[in-house]
This record gives C-alpha cells, structure tokens and sequence, in this order.
C-alpha cells in the first residue's frame, strides 16, 4: 500500500533499517523531553545555554524521522529530499548544541561572578 | 599491493594501544588524548577489516548507488560539526570551570559516540555491503547514535545536579 508516497507497511527488507532509525527518533525525542526536566527543575540556572541544547536534541532527534521517512519512500525526487533534510536538520542540531554549550559556559561564568 | 600500508596501520594499532594503556596506568589521559585515541582506534580497525573483508561482509568495494557529492559533504559536514562541539565543550570548560567537573568526561564519550557513528555512516557510503550485512550495519552506526544522544542527555543531568549542589549555600554559611 502507497501512504502518500510512502511504502506502508515497510517491506520486511527495509523493516530493521526503519526500526532502528525510528528508534532513534524515539530515545532523541526523551532525550529533548529529559532537557526540558532539567530545565523545569533548575530555572536560574538553566535559564540561558539549557533552551538551545534541547531544541537542539529535538531538530538532531528529527534527523533520524527524516532518515526512516527516506528509507520507506518510492518516489525518487522526495527520496533525495528527505536525505537532503536528514543531514541538514543533524547538522542544526548539533550546532544549537554546541551554541547552547557556549552559553551555558558564560552564563555560569556570569552568575559565579555575581555570586 | 596494500602490504605497506596494512604493516603500517597495525603498528600503528599496536603501538597506540601500548601508549594509551601507559598513559591509563599512570593516569595521564586527558579528554582529548582519549577522543582522538578512540576515533582513530575506530578508523584503523575498521580499513583493516574492510581490507581482510572479514566475514565476507563486502560485496564490492564500490558504491552501492552512484556517489552523490551534495550527500556525502553533508555527512562529512555531520562529522565536522560533531568535532565543532567537542572543541566549542573545551572553550566553555575555559571560561567556566565548572564544566569540567561531574559530567565532563560523559559529554566527550558523547561526542566520541556521535563521531564514530558519523564515520560509519560516511564509511557505508563509499562500500556495497552484502543484504545478510546491511542491517547489522544500520544496527551498529544506529546504536552509537543512541549511545551517543543518552549519554549527552546523561552528561547534562549530572552537570545541572552538580551546579545545584555548587551553588546551594551550605547550613552552616546562612
């Protein structure tokens, strides 16, 4: 059956490619959920740096939705789309993640100072 | 034809696996000498068994689909950004200290987890691996990227766990 343009259900060759990717997906997405824990229990601290990592953790979580969507898609064009995006949205990820580093670093350095 | 640089590689297998025990024995091991040991470790091992194709896990040592340039500069872009916040983790451990207490050494093992699954993944890029093979080849470059995103998540918990204790007067100063 054609969900769109999607193979559905995945052929049983693609089924431990798409399981393992939307896997991933699924532990990024706790990992995001685990961010905004942190976040709701530390409000001073997290207030700056803490945001960007965890959407950070939501865009590199939705890299991997993009790479199942593009093992299970038939049509070619979208097929490099969905690639195209997988890379994209890790890359973003990793560098709100990285940007969130650095301002959790200043931010800490800001209110040590004060303290 | 490959006999030089195969002699090569194990020597250099065997011979940073030697330093980095010396070094772990007497405790000299910093966050980057372990980063960069584990990924060329990671590299080295893996050229030798793609050379040997042990298991016969390669079908042809040659693109499974035409290589697509766009594709494979962005996955390198992936590995690149991975180095990019490992060196932006030393610059905030630079400016603040605290960074480089509990936590620490989770969040490079994070980024080391991230950058080995981008290797394999740029790695399958330029090799048909066998059908019997390919999956258990999804498995391993998924499950660093898994390893990866929990033990970053883990490394941010201790580090805010850390900082409350910090910056929580203690009884005896109130």
């Amino acid at each position: 059956m054609f969900l769109f343009e999607f193979n559905w259900p995945p052929d049983l060759k693609d089924i431990p490619t798409f399981s393992i990717e939307v896997s991933i997906f699924i532990v990024g997405c706790i990992a995001g959920i685990i961010g905004v824990f942190i976040w709701k229990n530390h409000r001073i601290l997290a207030r700056k740096g803490l945001p960007e990592c965890v959407i950070g953790f939501f865009v590199f979580a939705f890299h991997s939705l993009f790479d199942a969507l593009d093992t299970i898609c038939e049509n070619a064009p979208l097929k490099e789309n969905l690639d195209l995006m997988d890379s994209l949205y890790s890359i973003v990820g990793l560098i709100l993640i990285a940007i969130g580093i650095l301002r959790i670093s200043i931010y800490g350095a800001k209110i040590w100072r004060e303290l | 034809m490959w006999e030089v640089e195969i002699v090569f590689l194990s020597i250099l297998l065997v011979g940073l696996n030697i330093a980095f025990a010396i070094g772990l024995i007497k405790h000299k091991i910093s966050g980057i000498i372990l980063y960069i040991a584990g990924l060329v470790d990671t590299i080295i091992i893996v050229l030798l068994l793609t050379y040997f194709n042990v298991g016969s896990f390669i079908y042809a040592y040659e693109p499974y689909s035409p290589l697509n340039p766009v594709d494979v500069g962005l996955e390198c872009a992936e590995l690149a950004a991975f180095i990019v916040v490992f060196c932006v983790s030393f610059v905030a451990r630079a400016k603040y200290p605290v960074i480089g207490g509990k936590g620490w050494n989770i969040l490079l093992l994070a980024v080391t987890l991230g950058s080995i699954g981008m290797f394999f993944d740029i790695y399958g890029e330029f090799l048909n691996f066998t059908s019997q093979f390919f999956p258990l080849y999804k498995l391993i470059t998924g499950a660093f990227q898994i390893a990866g995103i929990i033990v970053l998540a883990i490394a941010f918990f201790m580090f805010y766990k850390f900082s409350e204790i910090l910056f929580t007067p203690s009884p005896e100063n109130e």
